[in-house]
């Protein structure tokens, strides 16, 4: 079992909101990739158990959705806008700088196992481009400054 | 001109708590709704409003209400549309966190005016701090008895519901999103049957967006006829538009519906950046026909708009300069489109695909003067041709830059590269 | 209905109201082509194929609309003008079948779909002959080592992704009709791709119908592929010969070999949607145990013979025990498989060549019925719906039935009343069944409990007055009279004894006054019950207080049984009644063509005839397509019984543990060999037609005794089976009908539905079993993907499922007992033991085991006595 006793029972706690259990699925894959990190499929499995649903309807929504990183990613998972808004205001600059100061390809893993890049589609934050998500959250206005100092924060946080 | 309307306290950091809202006359809408307006009176007040979803189709918001069968025995839902992933567009996100006192009072006004028990507010699972603002100030509302059993003692029960997506462009779409609150993937429903009649768990269901519904505690209180006195004769109120791209003072603004494109460009955007010069606008979100620097001047209203050729959208006014390449505009369109294709319908899926696969190639140096024909005829055969609107949306930026911007294609196919090379901030 | 008019291609069409474009042209014959639409499934408008150009009046005026439709999810509407071949529609359609081709490999001369498949028919009709696609096609890889991407999704489903083209049917089929969760779609947009979920397979009942449903060949069939061109084959119709539903199949023919079966769609009973029993299940037909010549006791061994020696040693041996102990010493037990011919001949040959009446097909019972009761004496009267009247149902109530395993097609109309109306499903059963994932209400009571329940909840409904007066037709002193008759009934007892919560009987009871039509649903549980009589009686009690009793969608249906086991009382397979289930008072009609039949007094029925074995009453035993050895519910007594048989003839495919036993073994045909009929429960009668050629020597029954009335100068002179046919077709009361051939495509639906007579309340009394005194319940019934014995389990298809005995146990029960999943247990009793390997299954009552009876090497009749009602074992941990 990989998910905690907190995680499952929030998920029931979600699934009891609801009229019908399914809806929870998007809430319990919300939980458990905050947890866990990523989803899998031996994943999708606890998930459908936790909420009372079918491995598959888990599996068919969690494959469907791409927030969920679906293989294993540093602890800051750091998206870069790649839309057009923000790839007005360089976002593939942006993504290009982040790659070398970490030194990886996008979607690996930093050597410290900090850090992966990766390009998303529109966050919604686009009257503020040049932004990137690390994790849960957005950050915007960017510049070279912002970023390293963003980049130094989250390393001596480790 | 610029009137603040939804924003009239947007500034005020206070604001997202309830006794702030309070104190300003929040809440007031809902308990005169509950207290002293029936369901229909409701729906009839904001049908004199004349006010039009604000989410990108412009549907009028009371004539959709009115759909909703009375006297059907199943449940009733009404959902919020917090989604908000359209290229260009971050208005509501503001609304949620900024003012979610608002959004919940005119969620709580409008799921009574349709019979609704249960109100759900989806927002994209992206948006992690507006989500966790809606969850503070629902759990506010509970707490004040705005929300919940037996509200204001009325007998009138409600319990509302942050549901956070999962990333997909197309849960915007009111069915997909309705198949994504049920817990499926995010894919369409063919209508007939509309949400109205089978919407969530096949039941009767209002989907608005959030500043739609933001403005219904407005329209309560001031009434009707006031607010469709903002704005133009058939666009009526204020919209908010983000304003994006190559310019000074980037943001979201509030506008009265009727205010000239340039006004927001240069008086509030305060004009292109680095003096450079205007090359092309889109004015309602990526899924809108791109329009020229010479039409700038156009009214920001549903008919002007309309008129110059493309669409008010959701409001995302993107603003590009001279040093933006064409191409690379329509193949990061294309790759989002490609990429949000739920797979439903084959003209969608496919479509977007090819198109995308082959101005990679253009782009790549491999490009056949016939691909523009080519890139012309895929976009006649996905449009109009499928379930949803989003394959009408995919093949906007491709016609629009294509028809606007030619030789940049012809260029590219020939020399291998693009004719005018992007420009942008560089963190190099 | 209402009929609209509207203007398809310039044409004048009429159509019923809430028909879609697309329905209206295709009645019309007017061809839109289709991928993702089927009349099974709710229309998703996917694939875009069907769209086509509309208009519609508005006031006076015809508007065009401003996008093209898709025809199957568009309503036809009054004065509507549809062009399904206009400029704009062609390219449209062209258009979208450039897209579907874009990504779909031209594989076709490696393609298992070729010569069948829609999008390769569709291409040749409406595509283009040139392609603009340049781009690199999409493959999902499955083996880096392999250019085949292809999958084994299941058992007999094999998946080639690149061949997709998205339309979804399979997927809306497992979820929409069969309420499974085996097979989903994964990713998004055009990397969309059809899987089963983590970690498992499509396994699901209906599973083959996936590789039908699929308009290319991104599913085949593991069983089928790569044999035989489509276009080789030849098609021919025939009927399953499983389970009493009756569903149409395809037989695909080449070079005298079946290489596989399909749908044949009847609308009226299968929708097209066959179990895989049915579509697996020929390959029995094929098997190396098929006996292929008769075989002879010599020197206490069975060894091979001619026709001529086996027919004679019969007729001699028949003739020794007519002279010794008269007619009465011949009797004939028969499978309920068999066909309508089969019977027919049988029973004319034993009734008035031989002149005994002692014929039977019940040998699944332990002990006599208690008849008289008028309620259940005829059972025939019973099942007055058919299987389409099931989607008018508000609800089901079933009781003692695993309908899945029993009748899976019936339990598929349940699922699409419960999908398309609402109709809510109540499960009450001694042990879980598969129908629970789409049961609104699942209860497992007690078993041999049935009786408190039923008379328990009809009782609750009696004394809080819960039921319409006017629906129930009830006087207060009837009222009154039954509460007092079965006082011991009490709500507390009912409880007690069922394991049912007092709150759980009383929302039973709520809901099945509350809806307007139930449909009541019994099955093999109280078939085999030893009080199946009481258990009917109260299930009609329930029925009558509720207002279910007569209706167009509402009633009692007693399911189970076999694909014949109606035919084998409609044609004489009873000891006390004539073909077309005449009784003997109505044998006149008969004389004039069987000649003199001994009407005088009815024959033995199994128990009796068993009986009379034992007292060397009978000498002369034929058992027909009949492995009673193995169904028989008590192994030891009828062993021993047969065994005591002067003489013993079994006629099958296979050398059962009948036949061992036997002095003459025949070979018989299967239905594939031999044109014939069958007549499902609700009573429709339906041709099979032969498909291959005789096995071997065996022959069909009807033509075996056939040649046997010859050598007792009796010839029958049945040539064909056609000719069987010929004889009783005036009893089937439908004049056109004289030959087989006149039998209708859906079957010959005989009118007759008389309205259950108003009996009053009748309380019934509960009769303690006998049992020996050990802690655990055997129960039984089908093994997943398995149905009866020998016929099954020799299909490979079916063993991929299901290939080995199991014995269900208790969660909890394995868990004291330290058993874990695949140990070898056994149960034993008195009568005996079986071993084998455990499988685990929560729900389970803690003191019931659950043994799948479709296999030879574990037989349920080893534990099982014919003295006990209930069958008790203990457990032990090998």
């Amino acid at each position: 079992m990989a998910l905690s006793t907190e995680s499952i029972d929030a998920m029931k706690k979600a699934a009891a909101r609801y009229p019908q259990k399914r809806s929870a699925i998007l809430p319990a894959l919300t939980i458990a990739y905050r947890q866990i990190g990523y989803l899998y499929d031996d994943l999708y499995i606890e998930v459908a158990d936790a909420i009372g649903v079918s491995p598959n309807e888990v599996a068919s929504a969690a494959t469907f959705y791409t927030m969920f990183p679906k293989q294993k990613v540093g602890k800051y998972l750091i998206q870069v806008c790649m839309n057009i808004s923000c790839g007005l205001m360089g976002a593939e600059s942006l993504k290009e700088y982040l790659l070398k100061v970490l030194n990886i390809k996008e979607g690996e893993i930093t050597e410290d196992g900090l850090f992966t890049v990766v390009s998303v589609e529109c966050l919604g934050s686009c009257t503020t481009a040049p932004m990137m998500q690390v994790n849960q959250t957005f950050y915007e206005n960017l510049n070279r400054e912002k970023v390293d100092k963003i980049l130094n924060d989250l390393r001596e946080k480790g | 001109m610029e009137k603040k309307v939804l924003f009239a306290n947007i500034d005020d950091p206070k604001q997202p708590e309830i006794d702030t809202y309070i104190s300003k006359g929040g809440y007031k809408s809902l308990e005169k709704v509950l207290k002293e307006m029936k369901p229909e009176d409701v729906i009839e007040e904001v049908k004199k409003s004349g006010i039009r979803g604000r989410g990108g189709a412009g549907f009028p918001a009371g004539m959709k209400w009115s759909f909703v069968p009375k006297d059907s025995p199943k449940p009733k839902y009404l959902v919020c549309n917090g989604d908000e992933s359209e290229p260009g567009t971050c208005k509501d996100r503001v609304l949620m966190e900024h003012d979610p006192h608002l959004v919940v009072e005119g969620m709580a006004i409008s799921a009574y005016a349709i019979g609704a028990g249960h109100a759900f507010i989806y927002i994209r699972g992206e948006f992690d701090y507006p989500a966790s603002q809606m969850r503070k100030a629902i759990d506010q509302a509970y707490e004040k008895g705005y929300l919940g059993k037996n509200i204001l003692g009325t007998g009138y029960n409600l319990e509302m519901i942050v549901h956070t997506g999962g990333g997909a462009y197309i849960c915007g779409e009111e069915t997909a999103l309705l198949n994504s609150l049920e817990g499926k993937p995010g894919q369409t429903r063919i209508r007939p049957p509309f949400p109205a009649v089978e919407g969530l768990y096949a039941s009767p269901t209002v989907v608005n967006n959030v500043e739609t519904l933001s403005n219904v505690s407005l329209i309560i209180k001031n009434g009707g006829q006031w607010f469709s006195k903002i704005g133009t004769e058939k666009s009526t109120g204020t919209r908010i538009f983000c304003l994006s791209g190559h310019v000074k003072n980037p943001g979201n603004y509030e506008l009265e519906l009727g205010t000239p494109l340039s006004y927001l460009i240069n008086d509030l955007g305060g004009g292109v950046i680095d003096g450079k010069k205007l090359k092309a606008i889109i004015p309602g979100g990526s899924s809108t026909p791109i329009l020229k620097p010479e039409q700038i001047d156009t009214p920001l209203d549903f008919e002007s708009v309309a008129q110059a050729g493309s669409m008010l959208g959701s409001g995302g006014v993107i603003v590009m300069h001279e040093d933006t390449d064409m191409v690379w505009v329509a193949r990061t369109l294309a790759h989002f489109y490609m990429h949000e294709s739920c797979g439903e319908c084959t003209p969608c899926r496919q479509g977007t695909k090819w198109i995308y696969d082959t101005l990679t190639r253009i782009t790549a140096g491999e490009g056949k003067m016939d691909d523009i024909d080519l890139l012309l005829d895929l976009c006649d055969n996905i449009d109009g041709k499928t379930i949803c609107p989003l394959g009408d949306a995919a093949v906007i930026p491709i016609r629009s830059t294509i028809e606007l911007f030619r030789p940049e294609y012809e260029h590219y196919i020939k020399n291998g590269k693009p004719l005018v090379e992007n420009k942008f901030m560089s963190f190099v | 209905m209402d009929k609209i008019k509207l203007k398809i291609d310039g044409r004048e069409i009429q159509t019923e109201k809430g028909k879609t474009v697309l329905e209206a042209a295709l009645e019309n014959g007017i061809d839109i082509p289709v991928f993702c639409y089927h009349p099974c499934l709710k229309s998703i408008g996917a694939c875009r194929i069907c769209l086509v150009e509309i208009a519609s009046p508005r006031g006076d005026q015809i508007v065009p609309w401003p996008k093209l439709a898709v025809s199957c999810a568009t309503a036809a509407t009054e004065g509507m003008e549809v062009q399904t071949h206009s400029e704009k529609v062609v390219k449209a359609r062209q258009g979208v079948l450039e897209f579907i081709l874009a990504n779909h490999p031209l594989d076709c001369p490696t393609c298992d779909k070729g010569g069948e498949c829609p999008l390769q028919d569709t291409t040749f009709k409406y595509g283009l002959d040139f392609s603009r696609f340049e781009e690199r096609k999409r493959r999902f890889i499955t083996d880096e080592n392999s250019t085949f991407d292809d999958l084994q999704i299941g058992p007999e489903v094999i998946r080639n992704q690149n061949r997709c083209i998205h339309c979804y049917r399979c997927t809306r089929l497992v979820q929409e009709r069969f309420f499974e969760q085996d097979l989903g779609h994964y990713q998004r947009g055009a990397f969309t791709e059809i899987l089963p979920p983590p970690g498992g397979e499509i396994r699901n009942l209906y599973s083959g119908n996936v590789v039908e449903y699929c308009p290319v060949g991104a599913l085949t069939n593991r069983d089928w592929r790569y044999k035989v061109r489509v276009w080789k084959t030849e098609e021919i119709p025939t009927i399953c010969r499983y389970c009493s539903d009756g569903c149409n199949l395809h037989v695909s023919v080449f070079r005298n070999k079946i290489y596989r079966i399909q749908a044949n769609t009847n609308w009226s009973i299968d929708e097209g949607l066959p179990c895989d029993i049915g579509r697996y299940g020929y390959q029995f037909a094929h098997h190396d145990d098929r006996l292929t010549r008769p075989m002879i006791r010599k020197d206490d061994e069975l060894v091979e013979c001619s026709w001529n020696e086996a027919l004679t040693v019969i007729k001699n041996k028949i003739d020794q025990t007519v002279k010794s102990l008269g007619s009465s010493g011949v009797a004939c037990l028969v499978g309920e498989s068999l066909s309508n011919e089969d019977y027919y001949t049988i029973g004319r040959f034993f009734r008035s060549v031989i002149g005994t009446n002692s014929i039977d097909h019940r040998i699944y019972r332990k002990k006599k019925l208690s008849f008289g009761e008028d309620v259940v004496k005829r059972e025939l009267c019973w099942n007055k719906l058919d299987i389409a009247d099931l989607e008018k149902a508000d609800q089901f109530f079933i009781l003692g039935s695993d309908l899945h395993a029993e009748n899976p097609i019936t339990a598929l109309r349940v699922l699409k009343a419960k999908r398309f109306s609402d109709a809510r499903i109540m499960l009450l059963n001694p042990r879980p069944t598969h129908l629970n994932r789409a049961a609104d209400e699942e209860h497992i009571y007690s078993a041999y409990s049935e009786v408190f329940l039923l008379q328990g909840l009809v009782r609750l409904i009696v004394e809080k007055k819960m039921y319409d007066p006017d629906k129930a037709n009830i006087k207060d002193d009837e009222a009154k009279a039954f509460l007092k008759e079965t006082a011991d009934f009490d709500f507390k007892t009912v409880s007690e004894k069922t394991g049912i919560a007092p709150v759980d009987l009383e929302t039973i009871a709520r809901s099945l006054c509350e809806a307007e039509n139930t449909i009541f649903i019994s099955g093999e549980n109280v078939r085999i019950h030893y009080q199946r009589d009481p258990i009917l009686i109260s299930l009609y009690n329930l029925a009558k207080l509720t207002g279910n009793l007569n209706g167009d969608a509402s009633g009692i249906l007693m399911l189970g049984g076999e694909s014949n086991s109606k035919g084998c009382y409609l044609f004489g397979m009873r000891p006390d009644r004539l073909p077309y289930d005449k009784p003997f008072e109505q044998a006149e009609e008969l004389k004039s063509s069987w000649g003199e039949i001994a009407t005088d007094k009815p024959g033995y029925d199994t128990i009796d005839i068993l009986q009379k074995i034992n007292d060397e009453k009978i000498e002369c035993g034929f058992l027909l397509g009949l492995d009673a050895a193995d169904h028989y519910p008590d192994s030891e007594y009828i062993n021993n019984t047969l065994s005591k048989l002067d003489f013993m003839v079994v006629a099958d495919l296979f050398l059962t543990d009948t036949a061992r036993l036997a002095d003459v073994v025949l070979p018989i045909s299967s239905h594939f060999e031999s044109d014939g009929t069958f007549v499902n429960w609700e009573g429709v009668l339906q041709k099979f037609s032969k498909s291959i050629k005789n096995i071997g020597e065996s022959m069909p029954l009807w033509e075996i005794f056939s040649k046997l009335s010859t050598m007792f100068d009796a010839d029958f002179n049945f040539k064909t089976a056609d000719d069987i046919f010929r004889h009783f077709a005036p009893m089937l009361g439908q004049e056109s009908v004289s030959r087989m051939a006149a039998i209708p495509k859906d079957g010959l639906r005989s009118e007759k539905k008389i309205d259950y007579p108003d009996l009053g309340l009748m309380a019934v009394k509960y009769r303690k079993p006998s049992h020996e005194d050990l802690p655990l319940t055997a129960l039984s019934g089908n093994g997943d993907h398995h149905f009866s014995r020998n016929f099954s389990t020799r299909c490979e298809s079916l063993n991929n499922f299901l290939a080995d005995p199991y014995i269900a146990i208790n969660d909890k029960l394995a868990e004291d007992m330290t058993i874990s999943e695949g140990d070898l247990i056994k149960l034993e009793n008195s009568s005996g033991k079986i071993v084998a390997k455990a499988l685990i299954w929560q729900n389970l009552p803690e003191d019931v085991v659950f043994v799948p009876d479709n296999f030879i090497e574990v037989k349920v009749s080893m534990i099982r006595s014919k003295d006990n009602d209930i069958d008790k074992v203990k457990m032990v941990k090998m």
